[in-house]
C-alpha cells in the first residue's frame, strides 16, 4: 500500500512561494472537489454549446447561404461569416477535448505529496481554459457581426420593396 | 476400438470448444480494449453526458426542444424571409449571450480553488 508522504519544502522558495505550495498540500481533498465539480460543469457546458454551435453553423447559417445562392443572391460577407464560424467551432472541440485531457492529468496528481507539480499543471490547464473561453468569445463575435449583416440585408431589401 | 476412437473424437471436441471459448475472449478483450483507448484518445469520453453516473438522473436536462431553429434552404430571398431568420438567429444568440462567462478563468483561480487564502 502506497503511504501518502506529506511535502517537504526545498531550500531556496520564496517563503510566498512556500505558503502557496503548503496550501495546496494542506487543502489538497477541497481543491479536488472543486476540480470534479468544474469538470462536471465543463462536460455540461460544452454539450450545450456545441448543440447552439451545431444549429447556428448547419441549421441557420449553411441554409441561408444555400438559400441564396439558389435565388442568385450569394453573399460574399454572409459566406465567409459561415467558413469563420465553422473553423472557431472546430477549434472549439480541439481546445475542450485538449483542455480536459489536462484537467484529468490535473485531478490525478497527488497534490497532498507534489504541490509542486500540481501547481505547475494548474498553471497549463488555466492558459487552456483561457484559450478555450477566448474562442467562445470570437465565436460570439461572429455571431453577433451575422446578425448586423443580417439586418443590414433587411434594411436594404425594405429600401427595395 | 471404436469405442476408443468415439472418446478420443469427444475429447478433441471439447478441447476445440474450450480453445473457441479462450480465443473468442482474447479477440473481445483485445477490441474492446482498443476501442476504449480510442474513446478515451479521441477525446468523446468528455462531452459524454452517457458516462455512466457522470450526471445524475435528476441533473439531466432534455435539450432536443431547445434547438429546434431551422431555417429552410429552400424559398424566396425577401425581407419577410430575413426577419424569419433573424428570429430563429435571435433566439440562438441569447442562449449563447446566456452562457457569456462558459469556461472563463473564475472556477480554477486561486481563490475559488483556496490556494493561499
Amino acid at each position: 500500500m502506497a503511504l501518502s508522504v506529506p511535502y517537504t519544502f526545498a531550500e531556496g522558495e520564496t517563503e510566498s512561494e512556500q505558503r502557496m505550495l503548503e496550501s495546496i498540500s494542506q487543502n489538497c481533498a477541497s481543491i479536488k472537489l472543486q476540480l470534479q465539480r468544474t469538470q462536471k460543469e465543463d462536460s455540461r457546458m460544452r454539450v450545450h454549446l456545441g448543440a447552439q454551435y451545431e444549429t447556428l453553423s448547419t441549421n441557420l447559417m449553411q441554409n441561408l447561404n444555400i438559400r441564396l445562392v439558389r435565388n442568385n443572391k450569394s453573399d460574399p460577407n454572409l459566406a465567409e461569416q459561415q467558413i469563420a464560424f465553422a473553423s472557431e467551432r472546430d477549434r472549439f472541440k480541439d481546445e475542450f477535448t485538449s483542455y480536459s485531457q489536462e484537467l484529468d492529468k490535473l485531478i490525478k496528481i497527488d497534490c497532498k505529496t507534489e504541490p509542486q507539480k500540481f501547481r505547475n499543471k494548474l498553471m497549463l490547464v488555466r492558459s487552456k481554459r483561457d484559450g478555450l473561453y477566448k474562442t467562445t468569445q470570437r465565436l460570439r463575435t461572429i455571431v453577433s457581426t451575422h446578425h448586423s449583416t443580417i439586418n443590414t440585408m433587411i434594411e436594404g431589401l425594405n429600401g427595395k420593396e | 476400438m471404436a469405442k476408443n476412437r468415439e472418446d478420443e473424437f469427444i475429447h478433441a471436441g471439447g478441447r476445440n470448444l474450450l480453445l473457441l471459448c479462450l480465443f473468442s475472449v482474447i479477440i473481445a478483450t483485445i477490441t474492446t480494449s482498443v476501442s476504449v483507448f480510442i474513446y478515451y484518445k479521441s477525446g468523446n469520453i468528455y462531452p459524454d453526458r452517457s458516462r455512466p453516473g457522470y450526471i445524475a438522473e435528476g441533473e439531466k436536462h432534455d435539450e432536443a426542444d431547445d434547438n429546434k431553429e431551422n431555417f429552410s434552404s429552400d424559398g424566396e430571398i425577401n425581407a419577410a424571409a430575413l426577419e424569419e431568420y433573424k428570429e430563429q438567429l435571435k433566439i440562438v444568440e441569447e442562449r449563447l449571450n446566456a452562457a457569456e462567462d462558459a469556461f472563463s478563468s473564475t472556477p480554477l483561480s486561486d481563490e475559488t480553488l483556496g490556494i493561499g487564502y
